[in-house]
C-alpha cells in the first residue's frame, strides 16, 4: 500500500513521465528484475544437481536430465499401470482440498462457537487437548481399518489440518478489541451484528495463517495416507510404486509435483491475504 | 428552558464490587443543551458514559432518556469513545457508514448522509482511506462524523479530544460547535479540562475526585463564540478551577 508521501520523496528530474505510468514503470522493472533473479537461481541449482550426479555416478542418483524424462515419459505414457501424471496429481489434490475445505469449515465454525462460550472450551479441553498431539500418521492403521476409499484420506487430511486453524481461531477471539463491540452495542447492533462484523473480520487474518498451516500438514498427510492405503493412483502411490522399482527420476518427479502444488497453493493463499489485508501495513509472510 | 420536560434524566450510584465510583450522581439534560461533565481523571467519567448511553448498568438508579429507560436497541444513542474506535479493516467512508447500516438505513440514504457529514467534518477525499493510513486526529473526525450522521436523541462525548495537542484539539472544539449548532443536538460532552468544558458549554457540571460525586452545576451565559482570554471567560474558568480545588482540599 503506497502511502501518498511516497510519491512526494521521489527524486526530482527523473519525474518525466506522469506519476501513474511512471509507477507502472517502475513496477515493472522491478518485476522483471526478480524474474530474472529468480530463473538464475534455477539455473545455478540444476546445473550444482548435474555436477553433484555426474561425480557420483551412480545410476540411482537422480538426474536433471533423468527426471526431465521421466516427466514426459509420465505425462504421455503414464506410469507402468497406465495412470499418466496428471491423474496422480489431480487425486491427490480432489483429496487435499476436501479434507481441507471441511477442516476449514469446522476448524472455523467449532473455534469462533468454544472462543465465545469458553465454558464449551474449558471442560472438553481433556479430550480435545490429547486428541491433537496424536499425530494424524498414527491415525492411519485405525483409518484403514474402519474407513474404506475416498473417506479416508479425507478423514486423515482433516485431522492433520483442522487443529492449526481450530486453535488460531480459538486463541485470536480475546484479542478481538472489546470497544469496537461497544460501538456496534450502542447504535444499536445484535449480538450477530457483533460477530459479523466485528468479530469475523478480526479472526479472518488468523483464520487465513492458520489454513496456511493447515495446508502444508494435509500435504504431508495425504502422502503418507497414500503410500499405505487402498489405490494406485495419487502422487504418494506414484512415489512408492517407483520406490519399489528402484527408479529414483520418476520418485523425484512425484516430490517435485507436490512440492510445485503446494507451493502454487500457499502462493495463492498470500494472494488473498494481500487483498483481503489491504488495510493492514505490512504483511506477515 | 427550566419549564420544559428535561430530555435526559440520571439519577445513578455504581460501584464495581466493593468500590464506590459514582455517588448519588443526578443530572438533567434539556432538548438541544450541550451539558458538559468537568472532572479530575479517574473520577468515573468513562463510567458515566458507559451507563448514561445504555452498555452499562448502574448499582443503583436509572438513566432516563425521553421518560423512558434508556437503550440503545430502541433509541438512537451517539457515543464517541475515549479511545479510538475505528474498525481497520473499514475505509474512512464505512467507517462512518456502520452507524446507519446497524440501523437499517438504505445504501443509497447512507452513501448520501456520508457524503453530507463528510463535508462537515473535513474528511472529503479521504472517504476510501483505510484509519491507519490517516493521522489521530482524523480517526477522531471519523468516530465524530459517525456519530453526527445518525439522527441521535442524544449524542455523548467522552474525552473526545483527550490525546490531540493542543492546537488540533481548539480547532475540533470549534468544529463540534460548528457541527452542534448545524444539525441541533442534545449532547452530553465530557472533559478533564476545565478551560474545553467552559468554551463549549451551555451548563456544566463539575465532579469531585473519586469517588465522584458533583460538587456544583454552573450555567455558561457567555454569547458564542467565546474568546478564551476574555475576562468573562476567565472569571467562569477560575470559578470552576476554584470548585475542584476546594473539593481536593475537603
Amino acid at each position: 500500500m503506497e502511502s501518498l508521501s511516497d510519491q512526494a520523496i521521489s527524486p526530482v528530474g527523473t519525474n518525466s513521465l506522469d506519476p501513474v505510468s511512471r509507477e507502472f514503470y517502475d513496477r515493472r522493472k522491478v518485476f522483471v528484475k526478480k524474474l530474472a533473479y529468480r530463473l538464475l537461481v534455477i539455473i545455478l541449482f540444476i546445473a550444482i544437481w548435474s555436477l553433484f550426479a555426474q561425480f557420483a555416478q551412480s545410476s540411482y542418483i537422480p538426474t536433471p536430465f533423468g527426471v526431465a524424462k521421466a516427466i514426459a515419459q509420465l505425462v504421455v505414457n503414464g506410469d507402468f499401470e497406465g495412470y499418466s501424471l496428471w491423474r496422480h496429481a489431480w487425486a491427490s489434490f480432489v483429496r487435499v482440498l476436501s479434507g481441507f475445505s471441511l477442516a476449514l469449515i469446522m476448524g472455523v465454525t467449532l473455534g469462533l462457537f468454544m472462543g465465545l462460550f469458553p465454558v464449551l472450551y474449558d471442560t472438553t479441553k481433556v479430550i480435545i487437548e490429547p486428541i491433537r498431539f496424536i499425530p494424524p500418521l498414527a491415525w492411519i492403521p485405525i483409518a484403514i481399518v474402519l474407513m474404506r476409499g475416498f473417506s479416508r484420506y479425507v478423514f486423515i487430511i482433516w485431522l492433520g489440518a483442522f487443529f492449526p486453524i481450530f486453535i488460531s481461531v480459538l486463541a485470536s477471539i480475546p484479542s478481538v478489541d472489546p470497544i469496537l463491540k461497544d460501538v456496534i452495542k450502542v447504535y444499536g447492533g445484535t449480538r450477530f451484528d457483533i460477530i459479523k462484523k466485528n468479530i469475523l473480520p478480526c479472526v479472518t487474518p488468523e483464520i487465513l495463517s492458520g489454513a496456511k498451516i493447515g495446508l502444508g500438514v494435509a500435504w504431508m498427510c495425504i502422502v503418507a495416507a497414500e503410500m499405505i492405503g487402498g489405490e494406485n493412483v495419487g502422487l504418494g502411490r506414484l512415489i512408492l510404486k517407483y520406490a519399489d522399482l528402484l527408479k529414483t527420476n520418476e520418485i523425484v518427479v512425484g516430490m517435485l509435483l507436490i512440492g510445485i502444488i503446494g507451493y502454487l497453493s500457499n502462493e495463492a493463499m498470500l494472494g488473498l491475504e494481500k487483498y483481503l489485508f489491504r488495510w493492514r501495513t505490512k504483511i506477515t509472510l | 428552558m427550566s419549564f420544559t420536560k428535561p430530555k435526559v434524566e440520571v439519577d445513578i450510584t455504581h460501584r464495581f464490587g466493593d468500590l464506590l465510583v459514582l455517588d448519588q450522581i443526578r443530572f438533567d439534560v434539556y432538548e438541544n443543551e450541550l451539558l458538559c461533565v468537568v472532572g479530575p481523571s479517574g473520577s468515573g467519567k468513562t463510567t458515566l458514559a458507559n451507563i448514561i448511553s445504555g452498555l452499562l448498568e448502574p448499582s443503583e438508579g436509572s438513566v432516563k432518556l425521553d421518560n423512558k429507560p434508556v437503550n440503545p436497541r430502541k433509541q438512537n444513542i451517539s457515543y464517541v469513545f475515549q479511545a479510538r474506535s475505528c474498525f481497520p479493516w473499514r475505509t474512512v467512508k464505512d467507517n462512518i457508514g456502520i452507524a446507519l447500516e446497524l440501523k437499517g438505513v438504505s445504501r443509497v440514504e447512507v452513501q448520501k448522509r456520508i457524503s453530507d457529514v463528510l463535508k462537515i467534518v473535513g474528511l472529503t477525499g479521504f472517504e476510501n482511506y483505510y484509519p491507519n493510513q490517516i493521522s489521530g486526529g482524523m480517526k477522531q473526525r471519523v468516530a465524530i462524523a459517525r456519530a453526527f450522521c445518525v439522527e441521535s436523541d442524544l449524542l455523548i462525548l467522552d474525552e473526545p479530544f483527550g490525546s490531540l495537542d493542543a492546537q488540533t484539539r481548539y480547532l475540533m472544539q470549534s468544529e463540534v460547535l460548528r457541527v452542534w449548532e448545524k444539525m441541533k443536538r442534545t449532547v452530553i460532552f465530557i472533559t478533564n479540562n476545565i478551560e474545553e468544558a467552559v468554551f463549549l458549554a451551555d451548563r456544566l457540571v463539575v465532579f469531585s475526585n473519586a469517588p465522584a460525586k458533583i460538587i456544583k452545576e454552573v450555567g455558561v451565559g457567555l454569547p458564542r463564540p467565546r474568546v478564551l482570554t476574555h475576562p468573562d471567560f476567565l472569571s467562569i474558568r477560575g470559578a470552576v478551577s476554584r470548585l475542584s480545588d476546594v473539593a481536593r482540599d475537603v
